[in-house]
This record gives structure tokens, C-alpha cells and sequence, in this order.
């Protein structure tokens, strides 16, 4: 599909063999997609191609097999150069998804930061773009500094002239948040950062299933995501890095695959981002990601956006008809991710979440891995639905009954 | 709907809150979390010749463990380390399925309500976090 064919949500959801099951003898209303979605077959095909025609290790195989499946796992570098409009494949490592990512750059960068250093981070990022950087505070006796977030969640820049210093090094933040459905304002963020020489990491686990990200427009220094949540395999994922920070960056996992030459003394390693995939990758989920997101590509956004806004109004305003549900992030669609966190005043988020299941729709309840955020907010824990491109308004309408329902059993 | 969990007088379990939040002079303080899920269960107790004495606690959680925590705030006072363990463990052995004979514990009739949640595997912690903040105070 291309930008002007013609598009429909019944021909998108055919792509997508698991929708056609039921939950509890109720059609499957799938709302948990910011956690984890859904293949569409050509993924599953293109991963099953890989088993069936030409499985074998990639890089170092001499033979028919090994070829085709380098060409393949080279391919889908190309398909995440061209997704992240980055300038070329050596500035794309493959991960087994964004918590590796955080940590490799948390890893190697530290071991460039000295006492007093300042690493800044946001009050509302995922534990995994948390905990690494608390890790090296401790390591390496820097200081966090937080980004606090407004009452809505959402973050509060204001001050973002004085957190960010000449001693910050790096600042880390999402793309969007896995919560708040809030989306970052990377701009300002990147220009004090930069004008202070910091490095800007951020987390686009959030933003990449919601079409093409250009990370040179962005301006950002580092980019990762994961495969499981834009329509891909679980086990693969992406680290984007400018090339010339990957070339200055010391390894992180060491082993075949990543060195220049080995002798009984010592190890020269391969340069730039060849030196981050060391032993053998998950060949066929990268296979996989990177068909998620040539298909992801080839989707009509022109369409697909106005239509997922609508979904997302009409969210907005059932939500506004539940009494004591308060919602985290922006109020209009227009101004935020589809993503929707909230809190219902006398119902837990588990025992929700426990009701719509039965009702098919598949929510998520909890902290959402952002227990700062939750502190922050003073809440223990909200439910969350989370909108894919195959989501429709029945998704929407069944989750509204749902919720109506909840309400009167739970409360 | 909702699999009987809700019905049968979870709910009322749930909000008949059955102890203070904090003790003038408690012996021991205890936090447990549920990583899955975020929900806490601040406790404190006191022991009186190696029995619980008296229990507080304060329980930031779902419906399931409010209802749990207060069954336990009922019926607990006054038993030994020894009796609270076996009580935990029927209570475990019935969400995993087992056939427990004399279930429901005698004094503690009320996690009967608790049957529901057998087959909600990911609500079984949300059930037994009250029972391990206990056990973990009295340990």
C-alpha cells in the first residue's frame, strides 16, 4: 500500500491471522498494543522464509544458505536505515529490543563519565530508561537530575534551561510516553542539550509503531525501539547512533562476530556499529522486524492518522461520560499519542482490567514499569489501552460499554 | 460476567475495613510489594507470647487484596506463626487447583470468597501479598 491507495481498517485487520480469535466467546477487542501488538503475516511469512529456505548463521558462512541469509539480515538494516531516515546502515545496531539498547549506551557511555558528570532524565520514563542511568550514578558517582512531569503527566520543560548544564553529558528521554501517551517536545530539549555539548538518548518504543521517525530532522544523538511493539517479532530491536559516536564507544558484549583479530595477548575489534553485534543474532526476528517495518512503510499514513484520531476523540469523549475517570496526558487527540492511561476514583485498574477481559478487550493495569511517574502522580497504578492501526470503532465501543459495566460491578 | 470473582461478597470483604492503619507501639514493620502489579501492603504487628498480637496495615491495592488483607486483619489475631503458615499454604494449594480437605480453615470462612480466583492465575498474588507481608513480619 502506498500513501494514496485506497485503504480500509477490514482489508488492514485481514493482514492479521490472531484478530480472527475470541476471548471468553466475545470477539478479541485488542487494546494492550503500547505493550505488545500484533504480526501481520507478511512478518510471519518472512520469518518462516528464513526457517524453511535458508536458516544458517549470518556474516561468516561460505555456502548458498549463509549467503541469502546475510542478504537477508542486511536487508532489514536497510529497511530500519530507511525507517529511521538515518544516513547510513552503520549507524544501525540490531538489539534484542530497547532495554538492551538502554543499557549497552548507558554501558559504554559511562565508562566516559567522571564525578560530578549530570546525566538528566524524565520523571515519567519507563524503568528502562531509568534504572541504567541510576546504575551509573552509583558506578560512577554522577548526578540525576529529573525532568518533573505536570499534574496531567505529561513533562514539564519549564525549567529545562537550568536542569540541563554545561555538566550535563547525556539526557534521556522517550519519544512518547509508554503512559501518558504524551509526546516529548525533542526539540527543545535537543537544542539545550547540544548547546551544553550533551548527548540526547532517546527511547522511541512508543513512537516507532506510529509511523516513520526522522532521526536527522530530530536531531537526537541516539534512537532505540523494539520490534514486539511496531508489528514485529519479540527478541529484535534497534539502536540508532550517529556514526560517529559509535565509532568513539568501546564495546559492550565481546565475542565472535565483532573483532578485527584476536591473538593469545589481545583483541582488536571491528569499528563503528559492526563492533555491537557480537555471537550470533536473532537472525530471523531481525528478518522479521525488518519486514514489520517495510510493511510499516508501505502503509498509508495520509489515512491511517485522521482515522486513528478519530478513534481517539471518540475515546476522549466516552471517557468524559464515566464518572471519576480522570485521564493522564492531553485531552484533545490531535495533541498526543493513542495511548490512554486513566484512573476511575473506587476501582483498581486490576479489578478493570479483570472485567473488560471478560468482555474480550485486553487492557493493561499497573505501573506501567513507571513507578517514578506513579509516585510523582501519587497514583499506585492506572489501566491503560493503547491503539494499534488495526484497532476500529467497535474496539472503542466495546471498551466504553466495558468500562460502564465495570463501574457498576466494581463500585 | 466476570467470572464470579466480583460476586459473592468480594466486594463487601473488600471494603469492611477490618484494621487501623498504624499501632501506637508495634513490634515489627513490614512492606511488601507485588512487582507485577505495584500493589503494597504496609503491615505492623505486635506479638504476644509468640502468637500475633494485633495487626495494622495499610493496603494500596485491588479489590482481591484489600478483600484478602482484611480477612486476615479477622481472623489472624491471636494465632501462631505455625497456624498462619498452614492457612497460607491451603490458601495456596486451593488457587492452584488442589483439593484441600477442610477448606475453608476453620475462623477463616470467609477466603471461601477466594474460590472464584482459581482459575485467574494472574490474580493469585493479588490474593496471598497480605498472607506473605504476615508471615514475613512474623518471620
Amino acid at each position: 500500500m502506498s500513501d494514496t491507495a485506497i485503504w480500509s481498517p477490514e482489508e488492514l485487520r485481514a493482514q492479521f491471522p490472531i484478530l480472527r480469535r475470541e476471548v471468553n466467546e466475545q470477539p478479541l477487542r485488542y487494546l494492550d498494543n503500547a505493550a505488545t501488538t500484533f504480526s501481520p503475516r507478511c512478518v510471519q511469512e518472512a520469518m518462516t522464509r528464513f526457517e524453511n529456505h535458508f536458516r544458517s548463521n549470518v556474516q561468516r558462512g561460505m555456502h548458498q544458505l549463509g549467503v541469502e541469509a546475510t542478504e537477508a539480515y542486511e536487508t532489514a538494516r536497510s529497511s530500519a536505515a530507511n525507517y529511521l531516515n538515518a544516513c547510513s546502515t552503520d549507524e544501525i545496531v540490531f538489539t534484542p529490543g530497547t532495554t538492551f539498547a538502554v543499557n549497552l549506551v548507558a554501558h559504554c557511555f559511562g565508562q566516559t563519565l567522571h564525578s560530578g558528570d549530570e546525566i538528566v532524565v524524565s520523571v515519567a520514563e519507563h524503568h528502562s530508561n531509568f534504572i541504567p542511568w541510576q546504575r551509573l550514578r552509583d558506578q560512577y558517582g554522577i548526578e540525576i537530575r529529573l525532568i518533573p512531569v505536570l499534574a496531567n503527566g505529561s513533562l514539564d520543560l519549564d525549567q529545562l534551561d537550568q536542569l540541563i548544564t554545561e555538566r550535563c553529558r547525556l539526557v534521556a528521554v522517550s519519544h512518547i510516553s509508554n503512559v501518558t501517551g504524551s509526546i516529548t517536545d525533542l526539540e527543545a530539549i535537543t537544542r539545550i542539550a547540544h548547546s551544553n555539548n550533551a548527548l540526547v538518548f532517546v527511547d522511541g518504543a512508543q513512537a516507532v509503531p506510529h509511523g516513520p521517525v526522522d532521526v536527522q530532522a530530530l536531531d537526537v544523538d541516539f534512537y532505540a525501539f523494539s520490534a514486539h511493539k511496531c508489528y514485529g517479532p519479540t527478541g529484535a530491536g534497534v539502536l540508532w547512533a550517529r556514526r560517529e559516536i559509535l565509532e568513539e564507544l568501546p564495546p559492550f558484549l565481546t565475542g565472535g562476530g565483532m573483532i578485527e583479530r584476536v591473538t593469545a595477548t589481545d583483541t582488536r575489534y571491528l569499528s563503528g556499529r559492526q563492533r555491537f553485534e557480537a555471537g550470533t543474532p536473532p537472525v530471523a526476528q531481525v528478518i522479521g522486524l525488518g519486514a514489520a517495518l517495510d510493511w510499516l512503510m508501505a502503509l498509508p499514513w495520509g489515512e491511517i492518522r485522521p482515522f486513528e484520531q478519530r478513534l481517539a476523540s471518540r475515546l476522549l469523549q466516552g471517557f468524559s461520560r464515566i464518572e471519576g475517570l480522570s485521564l493522564l496526558g492531553e485531552p484533545s487527540a490531535e495533541d498526543r499519542a493513542p495511548i490512554f492511561s486513566f484512573h476511575i476514583e473506587g476501582c483498581h485498574s486490576h479489578d478493570i482490567c479483570q472485567v473488560l477481559d471478560e468482555y474480550g478487550v485486553a487492557l493493561r493495569g499497573g505501573h506501567h514499569c513507571a513507578q517514578p511517574l506513579m509516585d510523582a502522580l501519587n497514583l499506585v497504578a492506572t489501566t491503560r489501552a493503547s491503539l494499534a492501526v488495526f484497532n476500529t470503532e467497535d474496539d472503542i465501543e466495546a471498551l466504553l460499554g466495558g468500562l460502564q459495566k465495570a463501574v457498576e460491578l466494581l463500585r | 460476567m466476570s467470572g464470579g470473582i466480583y460476586e459473592g461478597g468480594i466486594k463487601e470483604l473488600a471494603k469492611a475495613i477490618a484494621a487501623p492503619k498504624s499501632l501506637p507501639h508495634p513490634d515489627r514493620q513490614v512492606t511488601v510489594d507485588n512487582p507485577f502489579c505495584g500493589d503494597r501492603v504496609d503491615l505492623e504487628i505486635t506479638i504476644d507470647n509468640g502468637r500475633l498480637g494485633d495487626l495494622a496495615q495499610d493496603v494500596r491495592g485491588c479489590m482481591l487484596c484489600q478483600a484478602s488483607a482484611n480477612a486476615v486483619a479477622k481472623s489472624a489475631i491471636g494465632l501462631s506463626v505455625a497456624e498462619i503458615e498452614t492457612v497460607s499454604a491451603s490458601l495456596i494449594a486451593m488457587l492452584k487447583g488442589d483439593d484441600i480437605p477442610d477448606w475453608p480453615p476453620e475462623g477463616w470462612e470467609s477466603l471461601a470468597l477466594f474460590e472464584a480466583v482459581s482459575r485467574h492465575k494472574s490474580r493469585h498474588g493479588c490474593v496471598t501479598l497480605p498472607f506473605t507481608a504476615l508471615l514475613k513480619a512474623l518471620g
